[in-house]
């Protein structure tokens, strides 16, 4: 059955998108059975087909000349940084070394906080029977001294486990003042990286760290360190947030409990 | 041609891996201009801006499809031309020094060859010259260059739909005029109408 029913414009459309193969499967579908269907529409598709055949036989021109550019006239500096293939090249390098120090500061801290919460664990049973050895010596840990403290070091250094990966140079310069302190009679002992579990919450290490700030104690002669707040504050010093302590006060801390007592 | 090697040197500066390619795309950009402008002096001149315009605008080309992005700008310079410039009339093809004949001519070619392809390239620039600008653009992208309705899409900055509109409409006027031009085109390429069977 035909169709006397002349295209339409959308029609045309179609045909135009199906002879450039720019029609939907469906819609292709369609149009091939409207064209076995209607002479009108294969007709008009016939015109097309010829029309495009005649543009795609136009003649390809010469053109008259060259068009490239004259050097002399355009050649044009590269930017200062991209001139030279070295100063690139450091850039990239230098890109490249910022990254590996931010990897491995970030594995470090990783590393550190690890295996400081794993060492707790491990310890408690070691450092409980350290707590029951201090329960049975002066409750007072301004008087505990040199005899009573020397053995309360080795136990703690039986309890460590692997350091903490990471120390800023403040801390690292106060252990190694610790190891060499002479006038607290530490001078033989190995500073413990481990110690006896206490909260990891911000505030009660800061009340720790408050309390046994190292340096503040060693320059007052008057009191010997107390080697588990000594700990105590090496532990906190690299467990703690950035900037969790910013503080200056004095206070004495019971050693068996880590109470404060009282402010000085 | 590493195309992508030669941009990015010219990207650095480097002029004659432009000029590299422009002897690559010269016949493409010259012909685009032909088409559009009709006149092979001011295609020329605007092929020419085309290429400087091009070269001096480098650094905006971000990847993608090169061929496409430098018939824009040659697509610009082509409209500037014509707003520029008034157009001459069509030289007579039985002048034997006209420039365009020239740029027809094939080696080995017979004169009646040569005829024939003029009197071809005669009868399809009248009919361009009568599209209107947008239709004349498309169909000379599409049917006369072969560029696909993507490319057409992000030469003419316009959409695909509008891309297949335009296409189907000057479709519809250059097979009226081919119709029409009846005997000046070669026998094998006439368009016959339909009550002629």
């Amino acid at each position: 059955m035909t169709s006397g029913i002349p295209p339409t414009e959308q029609d045309f459309e179609l045909l135009s998108a199906y002879l450039d193969g720019e029609l939907a499967a469906t819609a292709r579908a369609e149009l091939e059975s409207r064209l076995a269907a209607e002479p009108a529409l294969r007709a008009t598709f016939g015109e097309m087909q010829r029309t495009v055949a005649v543009l795609k036989a136009a003649p390809r021109v010469t053109p008259p000349r060259n068009f490239t550019l004259d050097p002399a006239k355009y050649r044009r500096a590269a930017p200062w940084w991209a001139r030279y293939r070295a100063i690139q090249f450091v850039g990239a390098l230098g890109t490249l070394a910022s990254i590996i120090i931010i990897a491995v500061g970030l594995l470090s801290f990783n590393v550190a906080s690890s295996s400081l919460k794993n060492s707790a664990a491990p310890a408690s049973a070691a450092q409980g029977g350290i707590v029951a050895a201090l329960a049975t010596a002066t409750q007072n840990p301004n008087t505990l001294d040199k005899a009573q403290s020397a053995p309360l070091v080795p136990a703690l250094i039986n309890a460590t486990t692997t350091p903490a990966a990471s120390t800023t140079p403040a801390q690292a310069a106060d252990e190694a003042a610790l190891a060499n302190d002479s006038t607290s009679g530490f001078a033989s002992t190995v500073v413990p990286t481990s110690f006896p579990p206490f909260s990891d919450t911000a505030s009660e290490c800061d009340e720790h760290v408050r309390a046994c700030d190292v340096r503040r104690w060693r320059s007052k002669r008057s009191v010997r360190p107390n080697p588990i707040a000594v700990a105590a504050v090496l532990t906190c010093r690299r467990n703690r947030p950035a900037g969790a302590f910013s503080h200056s006060d004095w206070y004495r801390v019971d050693a068996i409990s880590f109470r404060v007592i009282k402010e000085l | 041609m590493d195309e992508l090697a030669l941009i990015r040197e010219a990207q650095r500066g480097s002029v004659e891996s432009f000029n590299s390619l422009v002897l690559h795309y010269q016949i493409s950009v010259y012909n685009l201009a032909y088409r559009l402008i009709g006149e092979p002096d001011s295609a020329a001149d605007a092929a020419q801006e085309a290429f400087i315009s091009a070269y001096g605008h480098l650094s905006d080309f971000r990847g993608g499809s090169f061929r496409a992005w430098l018939m824009r700008i040659a697509t610009n310079a082509c409209y500037d031309e014509m707003r520029r410039r008034k157009r001459r009339p069509a030289l007579s093809l039985d002048d034997p020094d006209s420039p365009m004949m020239e740029q027809l001519v094939h080696p080995g070619e017979s004169p009646e060859a040569l005829l024939q392809r003029s009197a071809l390239n005669q009868a399809i620039q009248e009919c361009l010259d009568a599209l209107p600008d947008d239709q004349r653009l498309v169909s000379v992208l599409c049917d006369v260059q072969g560029y696909d309705y993507q490319e057409i899409s992000q030469i003419a900055r316009v959409s695909l739909g509008t891309v297949k509109s335009r296409i189907s409409r000057a479709r519809q006027r250059l097979r009226d005029c081919l119709q029409g031009a009846g005997e000046l085109l070669p026998e094998s390429y006439r368009l016959k109408h339909r009550d002629e069977g």
